[in-house]
């Protein structure tokens, strides 16, 4: 893919002020919105792209913002998550540093197919600098008359306001942004209801993740029939791959959705570290499956992931080569998850400390055999158990490294310890 | 109800509301789902995961208290994959769980014991050590111990939705989490006892219960709640005939109870259990025939000799109808004593208007359900948690400020309708408290017009003669009001008149609730408050708009001691005409007329000339609680026969000629009139005096000695003929009214106050009313509240009248301390915080001032005298004046205030 859509102005110079975004066509998108098409066009357009949600779970977009009724009176609102927590994930990032004005834009022609006055940015309270770079474009794009009181002469009003999180990863996930959203603990909600009914502050709600909504401006400038012919069927547009891991190049690389990860890992990525093998892949962050080197052929899209029995979550390719322990994978990120556990829900809530003492132990060389079968049963007893997707997500990398990498935890247990590492190196 | 989905459990089709969840579904069809987290009064939160089931066509299990039924749909809660889910979530709940059940308190009656040895796996395989925390006592009467906790946060909903305290929080995240007060806070609410009894571990417990039994060894019986005028439903357990525990009636109308009502049964008996009478300055222990016979014959004596109007006779309010009733039928119709006074908080009417009034008050009592739907409520001298607490907390459910009341409808998935109503956010009434206090829970907003109780009846005179001038309903010629309906004036041309501008809702609510503090029974200005309170109803009602009044009542059984002791039975009265026109068919009663009651003053002041010779006093200590202790202690002196019943041989008892034990309310059977009226029943316990008032022995003894033998000699035949004579039509006895959930006696709703049509009898001013209107009874007459202030955050306060202690003087209040004071509690727990002498209550803003903190000790001075007491540092007391309860031995405000004064100005200086 040669032309840029969501990094175009990406590298830049001031690539995060108005004027440099204005010359390089920002807000061109909101001004057709707002003048040319209806409210319900936006919504149509978006559909007919084919846009599925970036935030990992590729939701179509258009369909989620139909879910929002109609004649509820009173206010109504959007949220863009911009709370990128997920270990290896760091896409988002890169567009609310570089080019917030891209995310306005979207989050600016969504409120308004959405009919909504009010927009919160809940941004991840580590992401200092994109926090400021979006609050100060807030208030050139304000005082440009983009966002505010009568948006471009239209008569559309939108308020955007941007709010820091406080650090805890659960609020990444919608609910609990809602509830943090409103002051109170992040604990996610029970759903039914969903937030397009039943959000923020108990009205409809839309919450979109940052790419997503980087996508809007683009469907709407080019048309869907341009959105939808990038990509594969069912899985259209450009994606932000985060690549981390054991590879030459580590970044953020947009490509078309559907490309391979041979592609992806060799000719952006430029190949495992140091000629080293390719042993596993997580590619969408720590809750989709690791797949190996056999699956190199894969299409990263959400459809052909899942064919693999992975997924393609938030597009963060985590490459492990031949050097790494998947017992030490699985030990780090429970040890995440289980600090990150919101508690509100037996199962995640014991069970995740439970799952990192027998990793430990087996790491460690202090397991038994029949710890690794105790550790199936465990994630089986978390996995559907819980309140939100949390604990689904915080078994994954023990289920899948089991899975995958069976004889690897036996011979820890066999062995004592783990053969990839001297003997006396303890995992932090 | 909407019939009309069908659902099967397991095999099992039935037909349920729609709303209804799938746990709710399944306990219809007879399947029983386990669940922690969800209690039927609380919002759903879903966290346990042990009510996981599976639904036909959805592959994850899904949670049963918060999946709501859909038409068709089939529910399964045996299969083996619920099986494993439920198997292991418990595995996973014991992981950091004690498996000590055999030394918890709540080893038992834990759900979690109970599931996991139903579902449980059987086996442990966690193998490392537990997280712990240290036990920690969270308050007087609650225990916790974080290590049982199962995080089902409860105790934190009850806290937020239903207490309104918000006291109890969730502090870290994870397995880390913990639950309870804030760092050094306590658990402060009066309703802090409820959490003990939800909570379905061994996590939070009751101290005063904890480790005294096993709860298999505890006989139950159904029983109301005595103690205050909310007339809570109770369970009561016992272990060999002691009381134990205390406990709500959990599906009942009140399913949460008060701390005084769960822990107020717990003060030992410390006094004698057989009588004593005193013969030649010494006390001799005798049965209780001699001791009856002894009193019987001096009242035979006296009463031959000097008439029956040299007997006095007081009761407290903790008694039974039975016993209030009895009471006045012997003394009042067979012995036609005159000085009959059921203490100083029952209003002793000193003549045929307020007589009149009083019955007028009790037929417009509205109940706490009819302020469903009102936009405004005016807290009059009024602290509901404080002083009733569970008729509080139902004023707050009918506002729909607070949830888990009895009303709402359950089963259609509490929780899910959105946020609750906040006062203050443009839907929620509005609450204006006038009064010394800013009424509890602090969480709710509302408008504090801070005033001492003359100012505040002052105001309410005023604007309701205000209020009633306008409406054209006020006949000051004395006939029923001139102007007909036929051009009433409209809200706003009301609005226009000198009205202060806080008092607008007045005349604009379409619905309006006064909620009257029981503190105003004690009050000077309770007739003349009483008095615009009917005429704001009638004035209201002909502007077309809805008033509820409720009386609060107060401590123990007021409503009941006002109505039967006080007025004397009233036959159903269903139009004004039928008043007076009574007793037909009823047996006589109610000979002596009402009016000739001398109450307490009147018999202080008989007992001060010398003109009474024999007073018995039945379960109070009247020193205790009346005003001018010195001079009631004189005058009670002159009299030469002093017969008293009470739980202490001290106070007056310890003088008296003839002391005779009294039993616990809890030991007596009878009946209870709550402050809506109903009739609950109590059911006693089994005591060394049997189940019957010992009164009814003494009282039997005396007509005897009368030679008027009476069959009033139980509980039972008291209670009916109690109901013959006043025309009950309902048919249940005292054992059935125990199990109940109690009974109007007039038929539910006949009572409830709508005022479409007042009675236009009681318009023309009264005599009362009038003095205060021409400002014949004050000095200065206008109210000196400033009543313009400022909205803030946590509700409005208006600065008050007077002078925040100009001059080093403040205003002395007195009264029954709140229940949140612990001052009750002194018997019951050796809590640090307990106060177990005299405090007074400073606000926070005098004690800045002052530079005085809490616990320092400070003399209160008045004309009269001087009391050295703690303080305690307010946050509702209004600035300017200085709170001293009653209820404490020794030096109190009896020793400061006369009942003579209507104001009483005291200096506060610091001891020490």
């Amino acid at each position: 893919m040669a032309e840029k859509i969501l990094l175009r102005n990406v590298g830049i110079p001031g690539s995060e002020r108005l004027e440099v975004c204005r010359s390089r066509g920002g807000y061109r998108a909101l001004e057709k919105a707002v003048r040319e098409l209806r409210p319900a066009d936006v919504t149509e357009a978006v559909k007919k792209s084919g846009l599925r949600g970036r935030g990992g779970a590729g939701f179509p977009t258009g369909l989620k913002w139909s879910f929002v009724p109609k004649d509820v009176p009173g206010p109504r609102y959007l949220c863009c998550n911009a709370d990128e927590g997920e270990p290896g994930t760091f896409k988002d990032r890169v567009i609310i540093e570089n080019d917030p004005h891209l995310l306005l834009e979207g989050i600016a022609i969504s409120c308004y197919a959405l009919s909504v006055a009010e927009a919160f940015i809940y941004v991840r309270g580590e992401f200092a600098l994109g926090a400021e770079r979006l609050e100060g474009a807030v208030r050139e794009a304000e005082a440009g008359g983009f966002l505010g009181r009568n948006i471009l002469g239209s008569g559309f009003d939108l308020r955007v306001r941007v709010h820091r999180g406080a650090g805890s990863y659960i609020c990444g996930e919608e609910t609990a942004l809602l509830e943090s959203l409103e002051g109170k603990r992040g604990l996610p909600r029970l759903k039914p209801p969903f937030p397009a009914s039943v959000g923020l502050y108990g009205k409809p709600t839309v919450i979109n993740n940052v790419e997503t909504l980087s996508c809007v401006p683009s469907i709407v400038q080019n048309g869907p029939e341009w959105f939808a012919s990038i990509g594969t069927k069912g899985n259209t547009g450009p994606k932000l791959f985060a690549v981390s891991g054991h590879v030459e190049r580590p970044g953020v690389y947009e490509l078309p959705l559907g490309v391979t990860l041979r592609e992806l890992l060799s000719e952006h990525a430029g190949g495992v570290r140091g000629g080293r093998r390719l042993k596993a892949v997580m590619p969408g962050g720590p809750s989709t499956p690791v797949i190996t080197a056999e699956h190199l052929d894969v299409r990263l899209d959400f459809d052909s992931l899942a064919a693999a029995g992975t997924a393609l979550g938030s597009g963060a390719v985590i490459v492990m080569d031949d050097a790494t322990c998947m017992v030490e994978i699985a030990l780090r990120l429970t040890r995440f998850y289980r600090h990150e556990s919101c508690g509100q829900c037996s199962p995640c809530r014991e069970g995740l400390g439970w799952m990192e003492r027998l990793l430990d132990g087996i790491e460690s060389g202090r397991g038994r055999l029949s710890d690794v079968g105790l550790l199936l049963e465990l994630a089986a007893g978390i996995s559907g158990k819980t309140l939100c997707p949390f604990g689904d997500a915080a078994v994954v990398p023990v289920q899948s490294t089991i899975g995958r990498f069976r004889e690897e935890y036996e011979s820890h247990v066999r062995t004592k310890g783990c053969p990839l590492k001297p003997a006396g190196v303890r995992i932090p | 109800m909407v019939m009309g989905l069908k659902v099967t459990v397991d095999n099992r089709t039935i037909e349920v509301e729609q709303g209804t969840t799938v746990l709710n579904a399944a306990s219809q069809a007879g399947v029983y789902i386990p669940h922690l987290c969800y209690h039927r009064k609380l919002s759903i939160k879903g966290g346990c995961r042990v009510c996981l089931i599976e639904v036909e066509g959805t592959p994850k299990l899904q949670p049963a208290c918060s999946t709501v039924v859909c038409e068709g749909m089939r529910v399964k809660t045996d299969t083996q994959q619920v099986k494993d889910a439920r198997r292991a979530v418990l595995e996973l709940l014991l992981v950091n769980h004690p498996l000590d059940c055999p030394v918890c308190d709540a080893g038992g009656e834990c759900k979690l014991q109970d599931y996991v040895f139903w579902y449980g796996g059987g086996r442990g395989r966690f193998e490392f050590e537990k997280r712990t925390f240290a036990r920690e006592d969270v308050g007087p009467f609650v225990s916790r111990d974080m290590n049982r906790c199962i995080h089902c946060t409860r105790c934190v909903r009850f806290a937020a939705e239903v207490s309104l305290a918000e006291e109890i929080g969730v502090f870290e995240r994870g397995d880390r989490t913990s639950i309870g007060p804030s760092p050094g806070r306590e658990l402060r609410s009066p309703f802090s006892g409820n959490v003990t009894e939800i909570c379905p571990v061994g996590a939070l417990t009751d101290r005063v219960f904890r480790f005294r039994a096993r709860s298999w060894e505890l006989a139950e019986f159904l029983s109301s709640c005595p103690l205050c005028s909310a007339g809570c439903l109770t369970v009561v357990q016992t272990r060999g005939g002691r009381i134990l525990r205390m406990l709500t009636r959990e599906k009942s109308r009140t399913p949460w109870i008060c701390d005084l009502g769960r822990f107020g049964f717990g003060a030992p008996a410390r006094g004698e259990s057989r009588p004593l009478i005193m013969e030649d300055g010494r006390r001799m222990e005798v049965p209780w025939d001699v001791a009856a016979r002894t009193v019987a014959g001096r009242l035979r004596t006296i009463s031959k000799e000097s008439g029956p109007e040299s007997i006095g006779v007081i009761c407290g309010t903790l008694a039974t109808n039975e016993e209030i009733f009895a009471l006045r039928h012997v003394f009042g119709n067979v012995m036609k004593c005159r000085h009959l006074s059921f203490g100083p908080g029952t209003p002793s009417p000193a003549g045929r208007e307020e007589t009149e009034l009083l019955r007028d008050a009790l037929l417009a009592q509205g109940r706490v359900s009819d302020l469903v739907g009102c936009d405004s409520l005016l807290l009059l001298c009024a602290d509901p948690f404080e002083e009733t607490p569970v008729a509080g907390l139902r004023i707050m459910q009918a506002l729909g400020l607070a949830s888990g009341g009895a009303v709402e409808n359950d089963e259609a998935g509490a929780g899910r309708e959105g946020p609750r109503r906040t006062a203050g956010d443009g839907t929620a009434p509005r609450i204006v408290a006038l009064g010394p206090r800013r009424p509890q829970p602090s969480t709710v907003h509302m408008t504090w017009v801070a005033a001492a109780p003359r100012d505040c009846a002052e105001l309410v005179m005023r604007l309701g003669l205000e209020l009633a001038e306008t409406a054209g309903r006020l006949g000051t010629s004395g006939g029923p009001g001139k102007a007909g309906p036929e051009a009433p004036p409209t809200a706003g041309e009301f609005q226009g008149r000198d009205l202060d501008s806080k008092f607008g809702f007045w005349a604009s609510a379409r619905k309006l609730g006064i909620v009257l503090g029981g503190e105003l029974t004690r009050s000077p200005y309770l007739y003349g408050v009483l008095a615009s309170v009917l005429r704001v109803c009638a004035a209201r009602s002909a502007l077309g708009a809805e008033t509820v009044p409720l009386f609060l009542f107060g401590r123990g059984n007021a409503r009941g001691a006002l109505e039967l002791g006080v007025l004397g039975p009233q036959p159903t009265r269903g139009g004004a005409d039928q008043g007076q026109d009574r007793s037909e068919g009823a047996p006589r009663s109610g000979s002596v007329s009402t009016a000739e009651h001398a109450g307490l003053s009147g018999i202080v002041e008989a007992a001060g000339h010398g003109r009474l010779r024999a007073l018995l006093v039945f379960g109070i200590d009247p020193l205790a609680e009346c005003l001018d202790r010195a001079e009631v202690e004189r005058a009670l002196k002159n009299v030469e026969f002093v017969c008293a019943q009470s739980n202490t041989a001290q106070g007056i008892s310890g003088t008296a000629h003839v002391y005779l034990p009294l039993q616990s309310i809890f030991e007596k059977a009878g009946s209870f009139t709550d402050l809506e009226g109903r009739l609950t029943g109590l059911s006693p316990q089994a005591s060394e005096h049997g189940p019957d008032s010992l009164l009814f022995a003494l009282l039997g003894t005396v007509c005897e000695a009368m030679r008027r033998p009476t069959e009033l000699n139980s509980a039972d035949a008291v209670f009916a003929y109690m109901k013959q004579s006043c025309g009950w039509p309902f048919k249940e006895d005292l054992k059935m009214l125990s199990r109940s959930e109690g009974v109007f006696p007039r038929g539910p709703g006949s009572e409830s106050a709508s005022w479409a049509a007042p009675s236009p009898d009681w318009l023309p001013l009264r005599e009362f009313e009038r003095r205060a209107r021409d400002g014949v009874s004050r000095e200065n007459a206008p109210f000196r509240g400033d009543i313009t202030g400022a909205d803030s955050a946590g509700g409005e306060t208006v600065p008050s009248a007077p002078e925040p202690g100009r001059d080093g003087e403040f205003v002395l209040l007195c009264g029954s301390a709140g229940v949140s004071s612990w001052a009750w509690a002194r018997d019951v727990s050796q809590h640090p915080k307990i106060p177990n002498s005299l405090f007074v209550e400073v606000s926070r803003a005098d004690a800045h001032r002052l530079a005085i903190r809490q616990g320092d000790s400070v003399e209160v001075a008045s004309a009269l005298g001087r009391v050295t007491a703690a303080v305690v540092v307010s946050d509702s007391l209004m600035p300017g004046a200085v709170y001293v309860p009653f209820g404490f031995p020794g030096p109190g405000p009896g020793d400061l205030a006369s009942s003579r004064d209507e104001v009483t100005v005291v200096r506060l200086n610091k001891v020490g």
